[in-house]
């Protein structure tokens, strides 16, 4: 499964090295250590950085879905621009060969991007430690203010928890490859 | 090290005997004794300088400070490790694709609305509503012209600005399925445009099954082609040379090129054109139906429609249905054939089933804006007319004008509206306005269909005719009455208005089972 993992992450390398960045980048905002050992190790952090676990739960939830979140936003706009132009729009090699490869490319990037979207289960799990455990401190703003912020922040934690396990076990990139093979088959 | 020292310095196991030391083992232990107090001070260096770090361990990274307690590394590391740079490639990754993703975003809202057209457009084809799924796919070009007007004609964005061939494609399916596979494949060069490249016509499905229907009733029609020539020559319609033209079809049977399925359908096509019997008829339907079902393809667009009319006008209302309700399960917007289902449940006295039909076919059929679309008031007033409400059905086709003032049809369901009521200068007025509607449509937006139509051409000659005889002619264009028949004078008018004609049935009996009525 590990050597799948890596097999995936680099066939997906264009969302694994931009989550790896954003990833950086929300480690420097938060000022969390980042080991400087290179986005696509060949271990079961291949596609993540290698950085202290946060101590709050606003940080802790920010490193756990804020990387996922700039690149969720980015591949569906890459995805869109080259789906809606071949799948829906039908421009074909046919027509402007040009084009049509940069609308597939543009699909690549969106579709590596979107299989690139959760945490390492190591972040998720530091996040769903600190808020939902039963030793879990209060945050600023008081017992009211911190059963809402759970209440709010839950669904998207639930489903972050549930993705980084999916993604571990490559099954949304398989999801994605049905979904690609499906709408060739549909249109073509 | 402190092991090592307890050795050295363990006392002798006899204090109070002193033996003899030699010079040599006295410069030996000296120099132990030397080394030994070395070695006392540098474990005490030591531990004096644990004793000093609270017994802290040293940072991993550095080697060099201590860690305090809680962290993993010395203070300066933490402080380094939280500001470990991004690579270079990762800054340029970031800046590239941010600007990349950004005029992406724009280009994807510039193509959205043009693929909500398409998403429609899909949904339709998938509920057989074929041509309001034309209509969408159709209305991505005036979606995209729009845009590029917005744009400017100077823009650089508008290259970006387009549909493919796919999309052709789509349009094209459209056709076939609210025409016929021959019809769609003669009026490709209007779905693909010109200039459309070959290579992708070779391998478009829909495309070459259309040209093999095609190909296939071009070769059928050119091995038969004499006798249609013949056809031609034998002016007068008799049962006589009825039989005389099938007979001479049927000795193509069995040559090559000569598709049996497509000779059958000429074969009916001809016994019908010259009026034979009610039993010659129901033969050549079994027979086209029985070589369809052994050719194992579906030919319901070749046949249905024509033999589910033919039935109706034999009064053969229940035997009609099975046909009209497959054209109606393939096209959920075939207005002529919902039409056809509906006279057949108004005739069978199934009033209930009739407005169920027209009601099942407006919902589907209704515009985006909710509002009832011109087949939409066809059926309705249609609906409104076989069933007697002639003022309702005049205030409907008032309310169907306000919405589209031109077309042809709202005119002439008046005239048959008004002949039903007796009102024959209103009728023909109807009539004539409907004729220069659609020659207007045909004349300047190329649809020539509804011009060329019986139903039409029914209208306007039964109308004029009756409006000469029975009217006053005191209308604005009474004056034209002569020039319109003497331009039907030799057209080829459906039976029941041949008959008319001839003064062989009543006016009310076309209007209740006569081509005007129905289709």
């Amino acid at each position: 499964m590990r050597l799948l993992y890596i097999i995936t992450k680099y066939l997906t390398f264009p969302g694994s090295y931009m989550r790896c960045v954003w990833e950086h980048i929300t480690c420097r905002i938060l000022k969390l250590m980042v080991e400087p050992a290179g986005y696509m190790r060949l271990d079961e952090a291949c596609g993540h950085v290698e950085h202290s676990l946060a101590k709050s739960q606003f940080a802790a939830y920010l490193i756990a879905t804020g990387p996922g979140f700039m690149n969720f936003n980015m591949g569906l706009v890459f995805f869109f621009f080259g789906y809606i132009n071949v799948f829906q729009l039908g421009i074909t090699p046919y027509e402007n060969v040009v084009m049509f490869i940069i609308y597939i490319i543009s699909m690549y990037i969106g579709v590596s991007m979107l299989c690139c979207l959760f945490p390492l289960t190591e972040d998720i799990l530091n996040f769903w430690d600190i808020a939902y455990s039963k030793s879990a401190k209060k945050t600023v703003g008081g017992k009211a203010a911190d059963s809402v912020g759970k209440v709010l922040g839950f669904p998207f934690a639930a489903v972050t928890r549930l993705g980084a396990f999916l993604e571990k076990n490559c099954i949304i990139f398989i999801l994605w490859v049905a979904f690609i093979v499906w709408q060739c088959i549909a249109i073509f | 090290m402190a092991k090592i020292l307890n050795e050295d310095i363990e006392p002798s196991a006899t204090p109070d005997t002193e033996p003899e030391v030699t010079e040599e083992e006295a410069k030996t232990a000296d120099e132990s004794a030397a080394e030994a107090a070395e070695n006392i001070e540098e474990t005490e260096e030591l531990k004096e300088e644990e004793q000093t770090a609270g017994g802290r361990p040293v940072c991993p990274r550095c080697g060099e400070k201590t860690v305090s307690k809680g962290h993993e590394y010395c203070y300066r590391c933490e402080e380094a490790l939280s500001k470990t740079k991004l690579p270079f490639l990762g800054k340029i990754f970031a800046i590239l694709s941010l600007a990349a993703c950004l005029f992406c975003l724009l280009i994807v809202c510039l193509q959205a609305a043009s693929g909500v057209q398409v998403l429609k457009g899909d949904k339709y084809s998938a509920e057989k509503n074929w041509f309001s799924a034309y209509t969408s796919y159709n209305g991505v070009a005036s979606v995209q012209s729009e845009i590029k007007g917005i744009l400017g004609d100077g823009s650089k964005l508008n290259y970006f600005i387009s549909s493919g061939y796919g999309l052709k494609t789509r349009i094209f399916n459209t056709l076939v399925h609210v025409y016929d596979p021959i019809k769609a494949y003669q009026s490709a060069t209007f779905a693909y445009g010109e200039g459309v490249s070959e290579k992708y016509l070779a391998k478009d499905e829909v495309y070459q099954r259309c040209k093999a229907e095609y190909e296939r009733f071009e070769k059928t029609y050119t091995v038969i082609l004499d006798t249609v020539n013949l056809m031609d020559e034998l002016q007068e319609i008799t049962p006589e040379n009825g039989e005389t033209i099938i007979s001479m079809l049927e000795d193509y049977r069995g040559e090559k090129d000569v598709d049996n399925v497509i000779l059958d359908y000429f074969i009916y096509s001809a016994a019908k054109y010259y009026d034979l019997s009610e039993e010659e008829l129901d033969k050549y339907i079994d027979e086209l139906n029985g070589d369809a079902e052994k050719s194992g393809e579906d030919f319901y667009w070749l046949y249905y429609k024509d033999v589910a009319a033919d039935l109706i006008s034999l009064k053969k209302y229940e035997d009609s249905v099975p046909y009209i309700e497959k054209l109606i399960s393939e096209d959920s917007s075939d207005y002529d054939s919902t039409a056809m289902l509906m006279r057949v449940y108004l005739q069978t006295g199934e009033k209930d089933k009739a407005q169920a039909v027209v009601d099942e076919y407006c919902k589907k059929n209704t515009l985006e804006d909710g509002g009832d679309s011109d087949s939409n008031y066809s059926l309705r007033i249609n609906m409104m007319r076989v069933n007697g409400d002639y003022e309702g059905a005049l205030n409907l086709i008032a309310e169907a004008m306000e919405a589209n003032q031109s077309n042809p049809e709202y005119y002439r369901q008046s005239a048959l509206v008004y002949l039903a009521q007796g009102k024959y200068d209103e009728a023909y007025e109807a009539a004539y306005n409907a004729e220069q509607n659609a020659y207007y449509l045909a004349a300047y937006y190329g649809e020539t269909e509804y011009y060329t139509s019986d139903i039409l051409m029914a209208t306007v000659y039964v109308s004029t005719s009756a409006c000469k005889e029975f009217g006053e002619k005191n209308t604005t264009n009474a004056q034209y009455i002569d020039e319109v028949l003497e331009d039907y004078k030799d057209a080829a008018l459906p039976k029941v208005v041949r008959e008319w004609a001839a003064g062989e049935i009543e006016l009310a009996d076309i209007l209740t089972k006569g081509a005007c009525d129905f289709i």
